[in-house]
């Protein structure tokens, strides 16, 4: 018989192989966007999140049912994560009415309000003010649910950011503040646009409680979204959450990273992939890995084939959404 | 990268209370630099008093009341150099009395005449801001030029405490620590925003510690004493000037006057707090000190007081032989090319 220990060990490992299915379908997935792009197949403008998929698995692993998220510009992954079918996403991205927003939004607005996903967002700093709206929401109605915001650190220079956190605070709503903090803004790196090192320091400011993780740590962000949730449903006041993490790619698909050493980029492929460590530490035999690979690609090629044969929005429909 | 210290919690203080609390003094400020800064909180005092008298005769419009904030004005204005530019918000609206500026301009402005649009470059005081923190980022962007042009000037912005929820706030306050403006950021914590009382506006225990959020030091003063100001202001734009960029100063205060002319704050303040906030007034406060030191006659505050109160009467009757403005004036400066629907009309 296994022994108490061991038993928790094999849950947990099971549970981090699920972690590492989750984040190597997002990477194929995303993989499968640049290349699409590059083919010329896919309008618009792209941010992948190469590098930052702990996190949005991480995080939305530790969500209940009823939580909901508001996403960035870089969103494939979070909306992923939070459950939408990657046919939907892709579809989206190819502008086809079987997309989440029915081909009128795109990548940076990809919205599943039915699970819980209040939206991307191209405006930096965009989706905060509205999870606070959701928070104030779920505490007046006494819903045990919890709003998070996912951001990242050039948006922590943003007058949103501070009008939301203060709020936040002041009013004790059940949000979490997410900070994927990969220390750029665009090709801004952070020692030009952030006055401080560390970066849970802004929640001074507000009185706010604040963790930082490792980014690229799937389980430790896990945990700490856990805590972070758990205080917030409690109703012990919102939770800033610093997760540092790194960009594998560039800022969209097809940036030159002029602004960055290619040096920089290969070491953290080495060193700093999440997916490589989690690979690692489960120490997986070549062949599970293969399989959990040739699954993740097979999601994403089918995806392609989904979008590929969806509809086209009608002209004539294109004002249908704009007004109630 | 600077180190982030942690905001000063303990308010500064100088001037005491002529009992237990023994009298500090500021290094370097002779008895004419002393009585300067009484005879500016003097001209400001008496500006305020008889711009409500005026209100409540219809001479002026909507007034936005600074009494008590004297100390927090005086002592950081007198700090400045020439050189350096101030960036008030409405509540500072007579600021530009200390450097010259005439009663007339001021009370024009609260009339709504174009003889109170000052030029800004005459007096280095920008225009009177009444959106919230919008003014912010301006004075930043003004440092932040004077520092890359290697000028040796700085600003002084005022907001008050309700200002520091606003977005403008962060995106300048971050903005001056990320460039190292030398900018001060001046905090009148005055503890109402109207009737938002400081408790509704953050939960942060003190406004000095948003200051830890940019990196930049925070520090609290008692904004009663124009003596620890001046010394609060002195010290940040030394460090201003000296490259090491922004310091957010908290100057605690209470209002104990309507937020303007047009409120009426006894639906919602503490009219026991008021009183007691009255009787220890900022400028009865630094009367007694200089008397306690001996530099303050009854004769030089009589003095100060008449003269003040000379400048107004002079300033109103400026004012009020004043032409009324020509209605074009409204579209004078609005357009380059006045579009065709203006045009027409
Ligand atoms: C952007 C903006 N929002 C709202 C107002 C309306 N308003 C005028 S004064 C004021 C209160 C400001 O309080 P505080 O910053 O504490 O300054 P105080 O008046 O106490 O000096 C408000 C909300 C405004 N002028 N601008
Ligand atoms: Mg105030």
């Amino acid at each position: 018989m296994a022994t108490l220990e061991e038993k928790g060990q094999s849950a947990s490992t099971e549970r981090l192989k699920e972690f590492l299915r989750e984040m190597l379908l997002i990477r194929r997935f995303e993989e499968k966007v640049e290349e699409r792009f590059r083919a010329g197949e896919l309008p618009g403008f792209l941010h992948v999140a190469i590098g930052q998929e702990a996190v949005a698995v991480g995080v939305c692993r530790a969500l209940e049912e009823g939580d909901v998220i508001a996403s960035t510009h870089r969103a494939h992954g979070h909306t992923i994560a939070k459950g939408t079918h990657p046919n939907e996403v892709m579809a989206e991205l190819y502008g086809k009415v079987e997309g989440t927003s029915h081909g009128y939004g795109g990548s940076m607005h990809l919205y599943d309000v039915e699970r819980g996903n209040l939206g991307a967002n191209a405006v930096v700093g965009g989706g905060l003010p509205g999870i606070v709206g959701a928070a104030l929401a779920f505490k007046l109605r006494g819903e045990p649910r919890v709003a998070v915001a996912f951001f990242g650190d050039g948006a922590t220079n943003i007058g949103t950011f501070h009008e939301s956190l203060n709020l936040a605070q002041l009013w004790m709503v059940p949000a979490v503040f997410v900070c994927e903090n990969n220390r750029y803004a665009e090709s801004t790196p952070a020692k030009q646009h952030l006055p401080i090192e560390d970066m849970t320091k802004r929640a001074e400011a507000y009185g706010m409680t604040s963790m930082a993780v490792d980014g690229q740590d799937v389980e430790a962000v896990y945990e700490a979204a856990r805590k972070a949730l758990k205080q917030a449903r409690d109703g012990r006041g919102p939770v800033f959450v610093v997760a540092d993490c790194v960009r594998l790619s560039g800022h969209y698909v097809g940036d030159p990273q002029v602004y960055r050493p290619k040096e920089e980029i290969l070491e953290l492929r080495k060193s700093r992939d999440p997916i490589e460590l989690l690979r690692a530490r489960l120490e997986l035999a070549d062949e599970d890995w293969e399989e959990m690979d040739r699954e993740a690609t097979r999601i994403a090629e089918d995806s392609v084939e989904f979008a590929k044969k969806g509809t086209d929005p009608r002209p004539e429909d294109a004002l249908k959404n704009v007004y109630a | 990268m600077a180190q982030v210290l942690p905001a000063e919690h303990d308010v500064r203080r100088i001037i005491g209370d002529g009992d237990g609390v023994a009298d500090g003094e500021v290094e370097g400020l002779d008895d004419a630099a002393l009585l300067d800064l009484y005879r500016a909180m003097v001209l400001l005092r008496t500006y305020d008093e008889r711009s409500v008298v005026y209100h409540s005769q219809g001479r002026v419009g909507t007034y936005a009341i600074f009494w008590g904030h004297e100390a927090i004005q005086a002592g950081s204005a007198l700090a400045l150099a020439d050189e350096d530019w101030i960036f008030p918000s409405y509540r500072e609206s007579a600021i530009g009395l200390l450097r010259g500026m005439t009663p007339e301009t001021v009370l024009s402005w609260w009339r709504g005449h174009p003889a109170g649009w000052w030029n800004p470059r005459e007096f280095r005081i920008a225009s009177i801001t009444v959106p919230i923190a919008t003014h912010v980022p301006h004075a930043v962007g003004y440092a932040w030029g004077a520092r890359l042009k290697g000028e040796s000037a700085c600003a002084l912005v005022y907001f008050g405490d309700g200002a520091t929820s606003e977005g403008a706030f962060h995106e300048g306050a971050n903005f001056a620590a990320v460039m190292r403006a030398p900018v001060v950021l001046l905090c009148n914590n005055n503890q109402w925003a109207i009737s938002t009382p400081l408790s509704a506006q953050t939960r942060a225990e003190f406004l000095a510690d948003k200051a830890a959020g940019y990196g930049m030091p925070g520090v609290r003063v008692d904004g009663g004493d124009v003596l620890a100001v001046y010394q609060a202001t002195s010290e940040a734009l030394a460090r201003a000037r000296a490259g090491h960029g922004p310091t957010f100063v908290e100057a605690l205060t209470y209002r104990c006057a309507p937020h303007v002319t047009a409120d009426d704050p006894t639906a919602y303040w503490d009219a026991q707090r008021v009183e007691r906030e009255r009787e220890n007034e900022c400028l009865g406060r630094y009367d007694r000190y200089l008397r306690r030191l001996g530099v303050l006659s009854d004769e030089l505050a009589e003095d100060a007081r008449d003269d003040a109160l000379e400048r107004m009467k002079s300033g109103i009757a400026a004012a009020e032989a004043l032409p009324p403005p020509d209605p074009e004036v409204v579209f004078a400066s609005a357009y380059v090319d006045p579009p065709p629907t203006l045009r027409e009309g």
